[in-house]
């Protein structure tokens, strides 16, 4: 395939006219910078031709402003100064685009999370602040190229990591949608966690019942190919049209990789159960003590009998649970994990696992006495309150035991029970009680699967909770900083089977967008080179990390071969370590050029931004324009 | 009038232009699906664009819904219709016929410029239904400051047909004859995005009834709260004093058997929080106090924003408040039984009061109308593949988003939304001939 | 249906007249509770503009010289702030003192 830039010079001849719009943000930057100050500082720009505070920019009669000025007043140029690029570059874009205008000749100054946030207490020195940061994206702008998205035809496939519900959800969707699907699955079949669930709240479906339903749509589907005892060990390409490399170790040697052209990747790789550190709650010491899958399982394993609640060989006459192991972790009271951190956050789907596994003791061996300790009951779902009901009801002790004072376990020797639990109970004043149990099952909650090498293949985003990250969790929630990276289910932080699934379909909705159409567009902020000035010397392709992304060719030019950089702008993620190394100027970033920082350096060390140059149109402004990149092979 | 009737035919019919069903429409508009989306209230932008800011990010309410509204305003594959009501859906031959009242508004959209001069000339003054009752609008007014569309809306019940607006109109589009206008929708599917209402506030009589000036809303603290809100700033409805002391009634309409309300609504622990850290944002020596039964902070990133908050000096008190009164002074007096070190029950006086409300459903099937599909026993919609297939009805070829389905925050109401446009594209794949373009 | 006709072209000037005397003949202006009640309205909106008038006042002030409940005068001044009739002064205590503009 080839992948050529052209890179035209065409001066357009009309004079240079900005519009700046200052944008209140509802009080989020009005409340700390004096808008009309800045907009009116903005006006004495010689560039400058309309200057104008306004609410809500991102409104849509916010967004009329720009387009009636770009109709009626001839401006050519337009700065928004409002909140964070990440939440309204493209609307902002898209109203250029809708006015006529090549939506690029466009600088977003965020004077929200510069500014505003970040000098609350300080009025003044933050309005001087944005009057300089907008000065600086005026003068960005007067020398902004009139770009064009990077063109890029698709795989109509998607590849699928992960093989538990919320990937088969995601799968069976696509596939749905007339997607080719590579569904990839570590283990040996599909169901992940949900395959050793009992039953399931609040529907009181078998776990396996959902798998195999699940499983059966996968299988029935001519367009969903299942690789098992796979993983993803490659992932180059771009959004339109990855490369994804599944390795089968359990095929033949040379046989074991395999390549995957795909438009889009959703990952659904899921949880793991939160172990215990010894001696958390005495776990590790006493056979005594069990995480609730365990117990689970235990359970679903226990025979109806007459003896009662048998766990691991031994009578569990009482029973107790403790909530929040692993879960809303405290600095200071808790040990920190791996990573030096405490899981400060909650796990969500314990509370009712919980009260969900309490009430099935209690169905099937109602003898048992249950003890349920806890920070908060937090059975928030549909259906789940009820589990927390009929628990109290049936006879289960609630007591509640301090963030900082975790229960602790003592085994007993030769007492009648294993051992007590010491806690403290807030819901009766603080009082310190010893509860006897044969049993103490802890309330592990989620963290997420050791995946770091698919993490490393693209670095993709992590929060400080170590799951992987939305890039906003209402703008944009099931997709990462990598476009075409998707996330389905618990990869992305705690949920349950309903909440993952929504969130696969919802992935999978996401990837049928970016799929609908033969070609998708892509930021053209990659580099280009300006063929006069390249000397060919090939420092930039030594600071180049992204294969493919640039390389040295013999062109022909002005009837001679000449040595020079080359671009693949589908390959190339604009980082700008090339420009940063060439002394001639020859390698840019489109629509970040070193000229353009050299101009942003000096509007915001002026004092004056009526004392700024007026910038001509000048000769100096392209027209960058891509070929298309061909979808298939 | 049936001559005058519009026809329309589309891939989907979305009930409701709340987050949902805004994000259900994009989400198939953006696949190339037809949709028409129909908003009964005179804006789009539901719930979510009367509130000041969000959780657990902080972001402002309308930074993140306008953008969505002005992408459906213009996206060429969405018809909207606003001020009209589904009247019925009925299913045929594997489509579903939809009946829609456009309702009148009085001006002429086409001739409209929303210059509001209509606004100012008016005299009628109203309570401001958009600010809850706090505020004011006229009997002629644009709904409010970023609503879409931005057109003015007449309220014929109050108007005294003075003329007023009539006279300083620059493009003469009022008009006091407009009638109500038939629309028939045939469309393959339907989402329902129908939302929720908070319970009432005047459900529960040991809480007043409503009756007490100082005792507010969560919505009406939201416009407290908001950029131009109803009065520059938080203050007390009674006398417009700034209040040095808060408190937020947790669970005072969910988890209540005697109200029908058994369940939790998900959201009310969030938005107290939220709207705790912003009151000591706007009023930093006023003591803000949360009183509580269980903090459900369960979402991503929620316990984390829950313990700032407890950081930021809000306090927390695992109390039940059993009764609320006022003083001569409107002020809220809450009888309280605490449950940590408990000494009896006690009184304790705040300036304002917040209760923090539940969801119940904006429509129900009990009331009919709409379209027959089934409640479940909390009164939202049944959700019969609750676990992997989370957007089906009772009714195949019906879907539901956000809080149709159940309470739901705006994040899990946003998810939704995408799974259930991901099922009625995949139903209209299985049962409308018609191929998507491009694909294989 | 007369709207459709209307829609497009130019109106003369007195359509609204027309029109007016058309829906009041069917359906008359306002019931006397409305009538009532706007005319309280008005009585009040003065009340509270002339104790404004020369002078910033807070709301337990303005209902102290008008005899007006505290909460009807601050629903009044909400109203009158938002059609630019009342400015908000630099606040005393816990109040904002209000000024007609």
């Amino acid at each position: 395939m080839t992948e050529t830039n052209t890179s035209a010079l065409e001066p357009s001849g009309d004079p240079v006219r900005v519009g700046v719009y200052v944008c209140h943000c509802g009080g989020n930057i009005s409340d700390v910078i004096d808008t009309k100050a800045v907009a009116a500082a903005l006006a004495a720009h010689p560039n400058v031709a309309v200057s104008n505070d306004y609410m809500f920019m991102c409104s849509d009669p916010g967004q009329a402003l720009i387009i009636d000025d770009i109709k009626a007043n001839h401006i050519n140029r337009v700065v928004v100064a409002a909140c964070s690029p990440t939440l309204h570059e493209i609307t902002f874009r898209k109203a250029l685009q809708r006015a006529g205008l090549n939506p690029y000749l466009f600088e977003y100054v965020n004077i929200r999370e510069q500014a505003s946030w970040v000098h609350k207490g300080d009025h003044e020195g933050a309005t001087r602040k944005a009057v300089r940061l907008v000065a600086a994206g005026v003068e960005k702008v007067v020398r902004q190229d009139e770009l064009f998205p990077i063109k890029v035809g698709v795989e109509p496939h998607v590849v699928v990591v992960g093989g538990g519900v919320a990937g088969m959800s995601a799968a069976v969707a696509l596939a749905g949608r007339g997607l080719g699907v590579t569904l990839v699955e570590k283990g040996v079949a599909l169901g992940g966690r949900v395959a050793d669930l009992d039953r399931v709240y609040p529907t009181e479906e078998r776990g396996a019942d959902l798998v195999q339903d699940l499983t059966r749509q996968v299988e029935g589907h001519s367009r969903i190919d299942v690789r098992l005892g796979s993983e993803v060990v490659g992932l180059d390409g771009h959004v339109g049209k990855f490369a994804v490399t599944v390795r089968t170790s359990s095929a033949a040697p040379d046989d074991q990789d395999h390549l995957v052209r795909a438009g889009a990747v959703v990952i659904a790789t899921g949880f793991d159960h939160y172990k215990p550190a010894q001696g958390e709650h005495g776990f590790g010491e006493s056979p005594a003590v069990v995480t609730l899958p365990d117990f689970q399982a235990a359970l679903r394993q226990c025979p109806a009998s007459r003896r009662g609640l048998q766990v691991n060989g031994r009578p569990a006459r009482s029973v107790a649970f403790i909530h929040c192991v692993g879960s809303r972790q405290i600095d200071g009271v808790h040990a920190p994990q791996a990573d030096g951190k405490v899981n400060d956050y909650c796990s969500r789907t314990c509370c009712t696992a919980t009260l969900h596994t309490i009430r099935q003791v209690q169905s099937r061996f109602p003898d048992v006495d249950v003890y349920d300790l806890h920070k908060d009951i937090r059975t928030y779902g549909r259906g789940h309150e009820a589990y927390y009901e009929d628990a109290s009801r049936a006879g289960a002790l609630f007591f509640r035991f301090p963030d900082e004072e975790p229960p602790t376990f003592a085994a007993s020797t030769g007492g009648e029970y294993a051992g007590t639990v010491t806690t403290r109970d807030i819901l009766t004043w603080g009082e310190e009680l010893e509860i006897p149990v044969d049993l103490v099952v802890l309330a592990t909650g989620m963290v997420p699967r050791d995946i770091a090498s698919l993490i490393d293949l693209r670095k993709l985003p992590v929060g400080a909770d170590r799951f992987l990250q939305e890039v906003h969790p209402k703008l944009r929630p099931v997709e990462t900083g990598v476009a075409g990276i998707l996330l389905a289910g618990a990869c992305q932080g705690p949920m349950d089977i309903n909440e993952a699934c929504t969130a696969a379909q919802t992935a999978a909705v996401k990837a049928a967008i970016l799929l609908a159409n033969p070609t998708i567009e892509l930021d053209p902020f990659v580099a280009v080179v300006d063929g006069e000035r390249c000397d060919g010397c090939g420092k930039c392709l030594a600071e180049c990390e992204y294969v493919g992304a640039l390389t040295m060719a013999d062109v022909e030019q002005a009837g001679a071969t000449v040595r020079h950089a080359v671009v693949n702008p589908a390959m190339c993620v604009g980082c700008g370590a090339c420009a940063a190394v060439c002394s001639p100027r020859a390698i840019n970033v489109a629509g970040w050029t070193l000229d353009q920082f050299d101009a942003m350096v000096d509007a915001i060390i002026a004092e004056d931004v009526g004392a700024l140059a007026h910038t001509e149109c000048r000769a100096g402004v392209r027209h960058i324009e891509f070929a298309v990149i061909s979808g298939g092979n | 009038m049936a001559a005058s009737t519009q026809q329309l035919k589309a891939d989907v019919l979305v009930v409701g232009a709340g987050i949902a069903g805004l994000q259900a429409s994009l989400d198939l508009a953006d696949q190339g699906k037809s949709v028409v989306l129909v908003e009964r209230k005179p804006s789009i932008g539901g719930t979510m664009i009367n509130l000041s800011k969000v959780f657990p990010t902080l972001d402002c309410a309308s930074c993140i819904t306008t953008p969505r509204m002005a992408s459906v305003a213009h996206h060429a594959n969405i018809d909207l219709f606003t001020l009209s009501e589904v009247d019925g859906i009925e299913k045929a031959e594997g489509r579903f016929r939809a009946t829609i009242t456009k309702r009148p508004r009085y001006i002429e959209e086409d001739r409209c410029i929303g210059c509001k001069r209509c606004e100012e000339a008016c005299t009628v003054f109203l309570e401001d239904d958009f600010d809850h009752g706090l505020g004011a609008k006229k009997a002629i007014s644009i709904p409010f400051t970023n609503a879409i569309p931005q057109y003015p809306v007449l309220d014929a019940e109050n108007c005294l047909l003075c003329g007023a607006c009539a006279k300083v109109c620059p493009t003469q589009c009022i008009n006091f004859l407009q009638e109500p206008k038939q629309v028939e929708v045939d469309a393959g599917a339907v989402i329902l995005a129908t939302g929720f209402e908070l319970t009432p506030i005047d459900a529960k009589p040991q809480y007043g009834r409503g009756g007490f000036p100082n005792v507010l809303s969560p919505l009406q603290m939201e416009r407290l709260l908001a950029p131009h809100g109803p009065y520059g700033g938080v203050m007390r409805p009674s006398d417009g004093q700034t209040p040095s002391s808060i408190a937020y009634v947790q669970c005072a309409g969910s988890r209540d058997k005697s109200l029908g309300v058994p369940y939790c609504s998900r959201v009310c622990c969030m938005y107290a929080i939220k709207q705790a850290m912003l009151l000591s944002g706007s009023l930093p020596i006023a003591d803000i106090t949360i009183y509580y039964m269980d903090i459900r902070a369960f979402g991503k990133g929620y316990e984390q924003f829950y313990q700032n908050a407890r950081a930021m000096g809000v306090e927390f008190v695992k109390a039940k408040v059993a009764r609320i009164s006022e003083d001569e002074g409107h002020n809220p007096i809450l009888r309280i039984e605490r449950q940590e070190a408990g000494t009896g029950p006690e009184e304790v006086r705040h300036d304002l009061v917040v209760l923090s409300l539940g969801m119940v459903p904006a429509w129900k099937p009990s009331q009919g109308g709409l379209i027959a599909v089934e409640a479940d026993t909390d009164g939202f919609l049944k959700s019969p593949g609750m676990k992997l297939s989370p957007a089906l009805t009772t009714m195949d070829g019906v879907f539901a988003a956000g809080t149709a389905t159940g309470p739901k925050d705006i994040v899990d109401a946003i998810t939704d939304a995408g799974a259930a446009a991901m099922a009625a594209t995949n139903y209209l794949a299985r049962t409308q001939p018609a191929p998507a373009r491009h694909l294989p | 249906m007369s709207e459709g006709e209307q829609q497009g072209g130019e109106r003369k000037g007195n359509y609204a007249l027309e029109q007016l005397k058309q829906v009041r003949a069917t359906r008359g202006a306002g019931t006397p509770a409305q009538i009532e009640r706007s005319r309280r309205g008005k009585e009040m909106q003065n009340l509270i503009l002339r104790a404004i008038a020369d002078e910033a006042k807070t709301v337990p002030e303005i209902s102290a010289e008008t005899g007006l409940p505290e909460q009807d005068v601050f629903w009044w001044i909400t109203a009158l702030r938002k059609y630019n009739r009342v400015q908000d002064e630099k606040k005393r205590g816990d109040f904002v003192p209000y000024r007609k503009k």
